[in-house]
């Protein structure tokens, strides 16, 4: 019995906490567009208006909750529930620490992926008990993209359960390390490989630019969410930003480390001079800027890139990123058996790797730094304007 | 506890299930069996058998049910949701239900049931052994008709037999006219 009130208990602070940073991101993903669009942006509410999210709280409450007069009205209500609590879901076995987690389940990856197609039902449902043809385009649209792309994203969590030798979310973790040589996304090509696939794929999971085109604007009005209004519109938003975190959390946990800051993952034994708990909360902050790193590039990508046609978007699902994926599940079967772990060639790629990373990062930096020159473009270091 | 989650899942699983027979729409009865496959995923659980239930989940409601919904959901209009899925005939619906009910009273019989195992554990890494070990050729058959379905698919799609099957279905207006 006591368990159960635990699990009551837990389950209702993450449910907050997804909602509230969900709520945050709303903000700031309208920070950073504004931003890279020469603008300001959501300033006015609160100091420099990181209360704009509650405003929009209160007026998504406030108004009228319309269900048109022929759409299946039980339907309608329920679909932006399931599709919340679908991207909820999600978060159960995903370690934000070495402790902190819901369940330690052992087919955790297994797990995510199932819900992440769960959600696809909420949507479906959502389009077409709105009784709208654009909302049902929307939805299908929406239903087709995401179960195409489950594929590749698939392809990429099998490569890393191959390299892991588990599904479970904390062995994951632990088969890496702290450092960048020992992310698996740096440890040989096909994870590399692995890591795009399903970061790609994760991005048109969540319908996120390049691959909105579910909502898009000017074919479909805005999609399967067309018909709402007020609070339920906002919880399909709420789902959507919540799996912006979801996102990122995954692929820190699976590619990038997840929160270890120290060679060992879990540490149960407190030694003298050091304490778990300082370790824990380390750990879970550099698990969430890791994870907020990803949600912020998955915003810029947002507003720089422009949206793909449909035939465009499924022949990069099923023409390149589908066949690389299948090459490369079987590539790294073979890297595997014949390249044991920590020998010298291994050690040599892993670093090569990693190098070539920070080197890119670093030309980025350099090339963005050049053009700003070139084009004598004065910086505002300043976010807040 | 335990007690009361199972007989609750159990509720909704036999519930979905009526509700898939005896709904009048068509929609209803796809949701009642959405009800009714997560339900049963839950009952898995109570079995300890972690991986078998998310496999309902994944294949199930992800694959099965979305393409169900697809179908219903592009072809039915929107005026009828309630009246659009007739009842069946007498005889085929009592032939059914024999068959059906007398495969379930023989699998009830015949297996060796077990409820609430004692502790719950992983059971994923027993699975791959048993595959690759006891199961290997059922595991290879199941993959190879797999393949063979992925190729049906594709040879299906080929531009050239779409092409003709739209020039077929279309009665092509436009060629009569262009021979007038």
């Amino acid at each position: 019995m006591i368990n159960l009130i635990y699990m009551f208990v837990f389950s209702l602070v993450y449910l907050l906490l997804l909602a509230l940073t969900a709520g945050i991101l709303t903000y700031v993903e309208r920070r950073i567009a504004g931003r890279m669009q020469s603008r300001i942006g959501p300033n006015r509410v609160g100091i420099q208006g990181i209360l704009q999210f509650i405003a929009d709280l209160i007026k998504g409450v406030q108004k009228e909750d319309i269900i048109p007069a022929d759409a299946y009205a039980f339907l309608f209500k329920i679909a932006p529930y399931l599709v919340f609590m679908g991207v909820f879901l999600t978060l159960v076995p995903i370690p934000f620490g070495a402790y902190t987690l819901m369940e330690d389940l052992d087919v955790g990856i297994y797990y995510v992926l199932a819900m992440a197609s769960y959600v696809v039902i909420g949507l479906m449902i959502g389009g077409w008990a709105s009784n709208n043809k654009w909302s049902l385009l929307g939805g299908m649209r929406s239903a087709a993209q995401k179960i195409s792309y489950e594929i590749p994203a698939a392809l990429g969590v099998f490569i890393v359960v191959i390299m892991s030798g588990s599904m479970n979310f904390q062995k994951i973790v632990a088969a890496q390390g702290a450092s960048p040589v020992d992310w698996f996304v740096f440890r040989n090509p096909f994870t590399f490989i692995a890591f795009n696939l399903f970061f790609i794929a994760s991005l048109a999971e969540g319908n996120r630019v390049p691959f909105d085109i579910p909502e898009a604007e000017s074919e479909l009005v805005s999609g399967y969410n067309t018909e709402y209004s007020g609070m339920r519109f906002l919880f399909f938003f709420l789902a959507e930003w919540g799996n912006l975190v979801v996102i990122g959390a995954l692929v820190t946990c699976m590619f990038f480390g997840g929160g270890s800051f120290w060679y060992e993952w879990k540490i149960s034994i407190p030694a003298p001079g050091r304490d778990p708990i300082v370790f824990e909360v380390l750990g879970f902050l550099w698990f969430l800027f890791k994870t907020f790193f990803f949600v912020f590039v998955i915003i810029w990508i947002r507003w720089t890139l422009p949206r793909l046609r449909i035939d465009q978007l499924m022949d990069i699902c099923w023409k390149y990123m589908v066949p690389i994926g299948l090459i490369s599940s079987l590539g790294i079967v073979i890297w595997m058996y014949f390249i044991p772990e920590n020998s010298t060639i291994d050690r040599i790629v892993r670093l090569t790797l990693t190098s070539l990373g920070a080197i890119t990062v670093l030309y980025f930096k350099y090339r963005v730094y050049k053009n700003l020159k070139i084009t004598k473009a004065t910086i505002y270091a300043n976010p807040f304007v | 506890m335990k007690d009361a989650i199972f007989i609750l899942v159990a509720v909704f699983a036999v519930g979905g299930a009526l509700l898939t027979a005896a709904s009048q729409s068509i929609i209803n009865a796809a949701l009642g069996l959405l009800l009714s496959l997560i339900s049963i995923a839950a009952l898995y659980i109570f079995q300890s058998a972690d991986f078998v239930a998310i496999s309902q989940i994944l294949v199930y409601v992800g694959g099965v049910m979305v393409l169900l919904l697809f179908s219903i959901m592009l072809s039915s209009g929107s005026t009828d949701f309630f009246k659009n899925n007739p009842a069946m005939k007498v005889f085929p619906a009592l032939l059914i239900v024999v068959v059906f009910a007398g495969l379930a009273i023989y699998a009830l019989f015949s297996a060796n049931l077990t409820f609430y195992p004692g502790q719950y554990g992983p059971s994923t890494r027993e699975i791959g052994n048993l595959f690759l070990k006891d199961y290997i050729l059922v595991f290879e058959l199941v993959s190879v008709l797999i393949v063979v379905m992925l190729v049906g698919a594709g040879v299906m799609l080929r531009k050239e037999l779409v092409r003709k099957a739209v020039a077929s279905d279309g009665d092509s207006k436009d060629e009569k006219e262009n021979k007038k």
